[in-house]
Parts: structure tokens; sequence; C-alpha cells
């Protein structure tokens, strides 16, 4: 105690002497020599050495006050922008004040300097940056999820989207190897973290490695980087749900992955049958679709299937109408054989068994013509799925790449249904294959720094049998035969055989040059044998129902696009030369056409200000006919139907034209997007039909001018005081065109279709948010009768976030038929979800209700130019399923 | 006759600003901790005279925007922000009145608005080292502000004490600043004095005002505001995909320049 005492007095003296003793004020004005006003200077008092002792500014008029401690021989500078500066000598001595007073001459001043390069410290290296996992773990994350959370610049979004910046990532690779491409919420949602050394971020990221820099490339990608002890570990998780108060429903899914240096291995699988389709995730990797993607080649081509049973659903959310029991396992490994050598393999098995039940009713009115048609369907499809994929990468050098891709596919679909036609019970049977054979060779060349070469090359081969029966015999009025069943086979063979050689030069101020040449050949085999039966016995094979054709279409083009920018315009020019050979054999008959056009687009961005933007864009679109449209024989394409081809060459011409206005931007109170596309197809296919009411007959013909418009138009307003954002949409599509039914004359029919419809959200920070919405949708057909109806479709949720542990989210729908009797024309539905985190990332629980007010049927209405229909279907039954989710 | 007085005096006073019209025009590079890692460099332009030092950053008129809106991206949608304006961000500092004024631009989550910062003199430490910027002698000068230390260098030179940011009050015009931690820095870029370039001298005004206090609070939890808007506009279908945003409230300012405020000690 007496320490301290002593301590505190002589602090006190110290600073008393301290404060008395040294402080010196030294006080002055600065003015400017001719005008005698105030200058606004810097003063400072050095020692000697020209050490900065103490320092001010002048304040009002040029005063300024300095103090100071140090006794001894000073400098006093006083300096100002535009004066010379001046110096002072003054000596300190004792704790008076000094007055000095400074008279500045006016000086001109120009100072122009410019850093060439300013100096920053290396923190990135070019378009790649990279994030040591340690400094950012805080040791309660599980995930790769948890862990991207906490990188400064990376978003996860709850539903697992990455975004760095606000951009979503292209792909997360794993020490450099890619599974699952955009699919990468497998890898971030399940992968533990304590394997990670590092993340990495690529921007700029192309898919092509050597296109790095030379594409216009906004993509961005995440790579992990492994630690070296990291090898051979197996990880997983486990989630699982079972229906509480309903019959048997069940969802389970598990993923189990070991990441070597040399092997990696990722196996998933899901079962359910709550309507999920299980292979979503993986799904665009059997058929990728990369638009405007140089090595893109073939993409687009696939075999035809001519037949389905009647499955179309009805426009509700997937998990309410698929009625379905599915299982499906994934194997993924990617080993690396040498620095320079990688095999990617990947496959997978699905099966999945699928009901559909439906009663229709559709009132036929063609001319004098009336009938009503009654179809009470059940059915089922049974089906089977094998997908196998192999990638091998060979870099040759640093500047060229060998790719090669393989796939094959093979699905087996069986179909059955029991079918109530008026009062024919029919039994449809359908045996659909599908096998697939895709190969692929890339070869890119970076021959020099702003420009790559690629060649491609592919070849595809698929065929899609169909067996398809029918027991009963309706067709009397068209076969005179004595059958009481009919059988078709119908097959698609596809060959496809393409090569491409594309140059890609940047040039220096960022415009890109793209040239392709390439050539194409697809070949197709089309069969069809139709054939009446009575009980096991071949009676005939009908004349004009078969069909045996081969036809190739050769396309050798060139294709030359450029992309310029100028202040406030981004002009796009492209141009394509086609030259076709196309060749038709049918029944031994063979004919030829070698057409050659060219297609030109143009595109033009507008940004006019900040507020108004304008994109337009005009194409002029030849298109060659395909299979389906030359075949010569009918094929029957359902229970009562039969279509034709035009049994000859075509190319239909036409031309389209964008326009999309925007106002405002998306973030602002009010923002306006409206889109208007018209388009005019100078040739196209319409269809000449017989329509009786146990048959249907159409085949193809060629019309001249048809014409189709849609505008859209959304309109967003944010009200501060409700926190809410009301949208109103606006819609309408026209379409006039003509066909032929029941040999009458050429017949105008004039569709038209409005919908309009407003939402209002709110976005409360608190615990509760809602969201409610109507939208009416007007549908009018016009032939020599005019038929119309309104639809409407209401929703309310409500959502719950009681924490971050516990949440709830409510959604309820209404639709409304305005054309359907009183007792039909209503149909609610309820949706629950809740869901309890137990344990972050180890142990979750989840309660999804789905249908909870059980509405088992669903019926809606629609009208065309020949029928109005009205159809009911059978949804999920209502279902509560517990869930819970772990991982190991 | 009140009114045309108080018109009067001040037409007067902003002539006043004007009367030694001698201004320049200074140049910076600024990177900020709350960004991205990969944060892009400001361009930041200072106006000067002899009172006052305008700062200005994220303005069109020099400053590219990037693009916005809301696209579809494969199965996700991307949302694109963008920052700034014509009038930009504003620092707006007066030394004879010792006032500082700040100007935010229109963001999703806030209209324009102003802010009337405290006029916080920096304790600097001056020290002896030495390095040359572009031709110009700098000293090494060391300072807290608001919860981060500062090693700038200014040069005495330019006898302004002026600076980028909020970083001033040295006998000489601050040249290059960065933080302790390497999170904020600044560079210089180039001086241009006297510049013919015009330029507004007054106080920018908006509609909406924030104390420092509620400005402080709206960028602590700017991720709740900016929630808040976005959530009203989302599709159905995304229900609640964005109801749980990533859980990196940063209480401790870490990618903030300023952490501790003045009432917070």
């Amino acid at each position: 105690m007496g320490k301290i005492k002593l301590f505190v007095f002589l602090y006190i003296i110290f600073s008393i002497n301290n404060i008395c003793s040294a402080q010196t004020i030294i006080e002055g004005v600065v003015t400017d020599l001719e005008t005698s006003k105030g200058v606004f200077a810097s003063v400072v008092l050095k020692d000697e050495n020209g050490k900065i002792i103490t320092y001010t500014n002048t304040k009002n008029e040029g005063y300024f006050e300095l103090k100071a401690t140090l006794k001894g021989v000073f400098n006093l500078n006083v300096s100002s922008l535009s004066y010379e500066a001046q110096s002072k000598k003054i000596e300190i001595t004792s704790s008076a004040k000094i007055k000095e007073d400074f008279i500045l001459n006016p000086k001109t001043t120009v100072l122009q300097e410019v850093v060439v390069q300013s100096r920053r410290p290396i923190t990135v290296k070019k378009d790649t940056i990279i994030f040591d996992a340690k400094s950012f773990l805080q040791g309660n994350e599980q995930v790769v999820e948890d862990l991207l959370k906490k990188i400064p610049g990376l978003n996860v979004l709850s539903d697992g989207t990455v975004k760095i910046g606000n951009q979503e990532v292209e792909k997360v690779m794993i020490d450099g190897d890619d599974f699952f491409e955009k699919g990468y919420k497998i890898v971030t949602k399940n992968m533990p973290v304590n394997p990670i050394d590092k993340v990495e971020v690529y921007q700029n990221y192309s898919n092509n490695k050597h296109l790095k820099g030379i594409e216009n490339s906004e993509k961005v990608a995440l790579n992990l980087t492994l630690k070296e002890d990291a090898k051979r570990i197996w990880f997983g998780n486990a989630f699982g749900g079972y229906g509480l108060v309903s019959e048997n429903r069940y969802e389970f899914r598990a993923n189990l992955m070991n990441f070597g240096k040399k092997s990696k291995h990722y196996f998933l699988t899901n079962f359910n049958n709550i309507g999920i389709d299980a292979v979503g995730d993986i799904n665009h990797l059997i058929r990728p679709f990369r638009y405007d993607e140089p090595a893109s080649l073939g993409d687009n081509q696939s075999a035809n299937s001519l037949l389905a049973l009647n499955y179309e659903l009805p426009n509700l959310k997937k998990r309410r109408v698929n009625l379905n029991n599915a299982e499906m396992l994934s194997l993924n490994s990617i080993f690396t054989l040498s620095d320079k050598v990688k095999l990617k393999t990947l496959g997978f098995l699905n099966t999945d068994e699928v009901d559909f039940f439906k009663n229709s009713l559709q009132q036929f009115s063609v001319g004098n013509t009336t009938f009503t048609n009654t179809e009470n369907f059940v059915g089922r499809k049974t089906q089977l799925t094998g997908f196998g994929k192999i990638d091998f990468t060979y870099d040759i050098s640093k500047t060229k790449t060998f790719e090669y891709t393989g796939k094959f596919n093979k699905t087996n679909e069986k179909n059955r249904s029991d079918l109530l036609f008026n009062n024919d019970l029919l039994n449809e049977r359908l045996n659909a294959n599908n096998q697939l054979f895709d190969q692929k060779v890339i070869y890119t060349n970076k021959f020099k720094d702003n420009k790559v070469f690629l060649l491609s090359s592919r070849y595809i081969n698929e065929k899609t049998p169909q067996n398809y029966s029918v027991n009963q015999f309706i067709f009397q009025d068209l076969f005179t035969e004595n059958a009481n069943n009919t059988k078709q086979f119908s097959e698609n063979k596809m060959q496809f055989a393409g090569v491409e050689a594309h140059l890609l030069d940047k040039k220096k101020n960022g415009d890109l040059f793209e040239i392709k040449i390439g050539n194409q050949l697809r070949i197709d085999n089309l069969t069809t044998r139709f054939k009446l039966l009575q009980d096991e016995n071949n009676l005939v094979f009908p004349n004009g129902y078969q069909n045996n054709l081969t036809y190739t279409t050769n396309d050798l083009y060139l294709s030359a696009k450029y992309r310029l920018k100028l202040k406030k315009f981004t002009l796009l020019t492209q141009a394509d030369a086609h030259q076709l050979f196309n060749k038709l054999e049918n029944f031994d008959k063979k004919s030829n056409q070698n057409p050659f056009f060219i297609l030109p687009k143009i595109g033009l961005d507008w940004k006019i200000n900040e507020k108004n933007k304008i994109i337009t864009s005009y194409s002029y679109n030849t298109t060659n006919a395909g299979v389906l449209d030359v075949y010569s024989g009918f094929v029957q394409t359902g229970f009562r139907s039969f279509s034709k081809g035009l049994e000859e060459f075509n190319q239909l011409n036409s031309s389209s034209a964008i326009l999309n206005y925007t106002y405002g931007s998306w973030g602002d109170k009010f923002f306006a997007n409206t889109f208007i596309l018209y388009s005019k197809n100078n040739d196209f296919f319409s269809t000449n039909s017989i329509i009786a009411q146990n048959y249907s007959q159409s085949e193809k013909i060629i019309i001249k001018d048809r014409e189709f418009l849609s505008i859209s138009s959304s309109i967003d307003r944010y009200f501060k005081p409700i926190k809410s954002n009301l949208k109103i949409n606006l819609g309408a599509t026209k379409t006039n065109f003509k066909n032929i039914v029941n040999n009458s004359n050429l017949r105008e029919v004039k569709n038209f279709n409005a919908d309009y419809g407003f939402e209002l959200r709110s976005g409360f920070r608190g615990f509760f948010n809602y969201h409610i919405g109507s939208k009416w949708n007007y549908n009018e057909v016009e032939t020599t009768i005019k038929n119309s109806f309104t639809d409407n479709m209401s929703f309310f949720d409500l959502s719950f976030m009681f924490s971050d542990n516990f949440n709830i989210q409510v959604q309820s729908e209404r639709y409304f038929f305005g054309n359907l009797d009183k007792n039909n024309n209503k149909y609610y539905f309820l949706d629950l979800e809740a869901r309890y985190v137990v344990k972050e990332n180890k142990l979750t629980f989840f309660l999804s209700g789905n249908n909870l007010f059980n509405t088992e049927t669903f019926r809606n209405y629609s009208i065309s130019d020949i029928n109005i229909s009205q159809t009911e279907y059978r949804l999920m039954p209502r279902y509560v399923l517990l869930k819970m989710e772990y991982r190991f | 006759m009140k009114n045309v007085l108080i018109l009067f005096t001040a037409i007067l006073f902003t002539t006043f600003c004007f009367s030694q019209n001698k201004s320049g025009l200074i140049i910076y590079d600024i990177k900020y901790p709350n960004e991205n890692k990969n944060s892009n460099w400001v361009e930041t332009r200072m106006y000067f005279n002899d009172t006052l030092s305008i700062s200005t950053a994220f303005s069109t008129k020099f400053y590219k925007n990037t693009k916005e809106g809301i696209e579809q991206d494969g199965d996700g949608l991307r949302v694109n922000f963008k920052y700034g304006d014509e009038k930009g961000e504003i620092i707006h500092r007066n030394f004879k009145t010792e006032s500082i004024l700040l100007r935010f631009p229109k963001t999703t989550a806030f209209d324009e608005f102003t802010v009337d910062d405290n006029w916080l003199k920096i304790d600097w430490k001056i020290q002896e080292d030495t390095i040359t910027i572009s031709n110009f002698k700098c000293k090494k000068a060391i300072g807290d502000f608001r919860g981060r230390s500062y090693i700038v260098w200014f040069t005495e030179e330019i006898p302004l004490p002026y600076g980028p940011w909020k970083l001033y009050g040295l006998p000489g015009l601050i040249l290059q600043a960065e933080d302790t931690e390497k999170m904020f820095t600044v560079n210089f870029k180039s001086i241009e004095y006297p510049t013919s370039r015009a330029f507004e001298v007054n106080k920018p005004i908006e509609k909406e005002t924030k104390t420092l206090k509620d400005y402080v609070y709206a960028m602590d939890n700017y991720q709740d505001f900016l929630l808040e808007k976005l959530r009203a506009k989302m599709p159905r279908e995304m229900a609640s995909s964005l109801t749980k945003m990533p859980s990196k409230k940063d209480t401790k300012r870490t990618y903030k320049v300023e952490k501790i405020f003045e009432w917070e000690k």
C-alpha cells in the first residue's frame, strides 16, 4: 500500500514539473505577401539535423500555434503549396511564448507526377488466388461447404450453390480432378474438410485449359488441394427417411468417398418412392449441353423415339405427380497414371418404376363431325438404365493436349397399360430400348499466345428399337381385314460422324475472332413395320404403313464469328455457310439434293445509359429436314394415332427478331423488363389430318407463312414501409397458322394466350416471412368456331425461422379451372417442411409433410383446334416423412 | 428579406471557397479489406484546394461498373450487384471547419445517404525512414485510427496535411499507406497541380442522412439489410433457399477498415 502511495506522489510531482517546465508556445501568423491574407500552411519545428520535433497547420487567417517541450536551437519551417518555403532559426530557452510571423512569397508550382508502376505487394497469381485452409478453420467445420463459407469472398447459399463474389463456380475440383462438373454440390455438401490443405480459386476459367485467356470466359472454378497424408481414408454420410402416418414412403441416400494422390473414388446411391428424380444430380453428365462452347460438336445429335405411352403430366410440382420407385447407384473414379496421363471412369445403374393414372374426356368438333372419347388409363413404366463413361487425357506438351471421351448407355424400358377406351378395354405393351455409343477425340494446340487451334471429331451410334402391341382392334374403318390385335416394330438407327477445325484468335484490343470449318455426316435408318393380327397369326402388313428408309445428310460448313465492342454498343456478327448433300433411299427409290445456303446473324446490345438497356438480335435460319420429316409410310404413334412425313427433301426458311428492353436494374426500387420475340416462317410443316372416333391420321404438308409473336413484361416495385416487393407479370403469345382437317380446305387456326399475375413477397429480418401470389391464364383457339377459358392459380407460403437450428416452411396452393363444373374446378394443396439440427453437420432431423389436404386427383382443361379435353390425374397421396441425416 | 440575406451569405461563402482557385487532383489506388481477397484496386480521386480535400471513389465517371442483375446460371441463379453511381463514394473534408462528411451511393440495401463523421486527429509518430515515391522524398509515420495501425509515407515536398481515405494530418501529403495486417493498402498513382478540371466543392447533399452510429450499425448488418430486400424479390421456387445466409457475420469487423469506434473503447 505504502509503495503505491509513494509512486502516485512521485508521479504527480514529476508530471507537474514536466508540464510547468517544458511547455513553450510558438505562435504566429502566416500571410501572403501580395494580398496580406492568411495562408493555409504547414508549420514544422525541426532540430538541426532536420528531425521533425512537432508540427501543425495554420488555422483561420493564417494563425498557428505550436507547443514545444524541448530546449535548444531549432528551425521553424513554414511551407505552403504555391509559396516559397521559409525557415527561421529560433531558440527555445524558457517557458516563454515565442511569436514568429511569416510573410510568404507566392511561387508558381506545377506538379505533374504519374507513377507508372504502383508498388504492390504480390498477393495473387494471375487469375489464381490461393487460400490456406488452416488459417480459416475454426474447428467446427465438417464438410467442404463449411470451410468455403469462412473464406472471404466465397459465398455458399443454403441450397449449396457456391459463389465467388456473386458468380457461381463452374466446378469444384479435387487436386485438379473433377468428378461432377456443375453437379459439384455432391462434393461440397458431402466431403469432409480435414484432408484439405488449400483452396484455390481460378478466375476466367476455361474447361479447356488452352483456351484460357482466349475465349471470353467469366467462369470461375475451385480446386481443393489435399494434404500429403490424406490418402486412402474413406468418408461418407447417410440420409434416411420413412413415412410416419402413410403407406410405405421412404427416401435413402448415401455417399462414400476416398481421395488419394494416385486415385480418387466417389460412390453414391439414392433410393426413394417420393417422386424425386434419383439421377438428377448426375443427369447432365450423360448428355451434357454445352451451348456454344468449342468442341461441343455433336452435342445436339440423338436418335428419335416414335412412340411413348401417353404419359404427359399436369403442370404441378414433379413430386406431386411422379409416382415412382427409384434406385440408383453410381461409382466414379479418377486414376492418375502418370504426370501426363489421366483416366476418369464413371458408371451408374438406375432402376425406376413409375405408375400413371389418367382419366380423360375429349370432345372433338371438326366441321360437321362431332364425337366424344373417354379414356381411362392405368399404366406402369419399368426402366433399367446402365451408363458408363471414360475420359482419357494426355498432355503431349505444355501447349498440346489430346483428349478422348467414350460413353455407353443402355436403357431397357417396359411399359404396360390397361386402357378403357370408350367401351373397349385395351392392353398396350411397349418395350423400348435405347443403346448409345459415343466416342469423341479432341486435339488442342495453343500455337501462339493468343491463338488456339482445336480439332475435334466424334462418332455416335444410337438406336431406339420399339415393340408396341395393342390387344384389341379398333381400326375397322381403316382396314377391312378381320383382325383382333395389332403390333408395330419401329427403330431409328442413327450414326453421326463429325470433324471440326476451330480457330480462335484473340485480338490485342480484346475482340475475339472465331472461324470454324467442319463436316458432319448423319445417317438415319428408319424401319417401321405395322401389322394386323388375328390372335397370334399375322394377317397382313398393310400397304402405306411400312417404312424402310435410309436418310443421309452431309453438312459441310464454314462459320465465322466476330464480336466487337464499341463504347455503348456490343456488336456480334456471325455468318454460317452450309453446303448440304442429302440422299434418301426409300424402298429402293433413291433421290439426291445438294442445296447451298448462308445463314446470317447479327446482334446488337446497346446500353443507352445507366437506366436503359436494349438487346436486339436478328437471324435468318434454314432448317434441313430430319428423318422424321421425310418418311413415307404411316407410323403408329399412339393407340389411335398414325402419322407420316413428307416423303421428300426440303429446307424451311424462317427469320426471327428479338428485342429486350430493361429499365432500371434488378436491385432498384423500380425495375421493368420487356421481351419481344417475333418470328416468321416463310414455310413450315403443318398437317393434313383425318380425325375419326377410333383413329386419327396426319401427314406433314408444307404451308407458307406462319407468324409467331410473343411479348412478356415484368415489373418489380419494392415498398419500403412494408418491406415487401410487388411483382407484376404480363405476357401474351399469338400464333397464326393453317392446316387441313378431314379434307377441309386450308383453314386458319388462331391461337391466343395471355397470362397476368402478381406476387407480393416480404423481406422481414425477423423470424417470419410470407409470399403470396396469383396468376391468371387465358387461352383462346379460333378456327371456324372460337373456344376460350381462363384458369387461375394462387399460392400462399409462410416461412418461420425460429433459430439457425430450427425452421418451418409452409406452402399452400389453390388451382381454379374456369371451364370445369363447380364440383371439380378447385384444388387445394398444403405442404410443410420442418428442419431441426441436433448437431451441426453431424445429425439433423427433418419432418416433411406432402399434400396434407390429401388431394387425390387433379383435373385440368385444355383446348386445341380440334378438341376440348378434360383430364383427371391421380396424385401422390398425403404422406409425412421423418428424415434423419448422419455423417461419418 | 431574411431569406435573401441567407442566400447572399451563402453565395459569399461559396465564393470564399473559390477565392483561391488553385486546386489539384491526386489519384490513389486503394484496396479495401472488406471485399473479396481478390478485390480489385479501386481508383480514388482526391481533389483539393487550400481548405478542402474531396475524395471520390466508385464514381461512374471513371469507375467501370461490373455487370449486375439476376440471371439463370445452370441449376442456380447468379446475382450480380453493382456499387457506385455518378457522384460516387465521397469523403468531403473541410480543414478550416474541421468537418468530415461522407456520402455513399445507392445500393440494393440502401438509398443514397450522407454521414457526418467525427473529426479525429491521428497521433502520428514520425520515423526517420525515408523512401522515394515517384521523385518525392517521403518520410514514414505510424499512427492508429479506429482499430488499425497504419504505416504511411508522406512527403514534405507537398506541404498539405491531406491524405487518402480518412488518413490525414501530417506536415505533408500522404502518398502511400498500409495497415499492419496488410488488409488496407493505398498506392499513389498521380498528382496534377494545378488542375484545370472543375469539381464540386460543396458538401454533398442527399435526402437521407445517417448518424455515424446508424451508419456503423448499417454496415455491421449489411447482409441482413440486403437479405431483407432480396428475399422479397425471389421467385417462388426459391422459397427457402435464401432463408439462411452463410453465418459469416463479422462481429470482430475483421474485414472492415474501421474496427473500433470512439464510443466502443
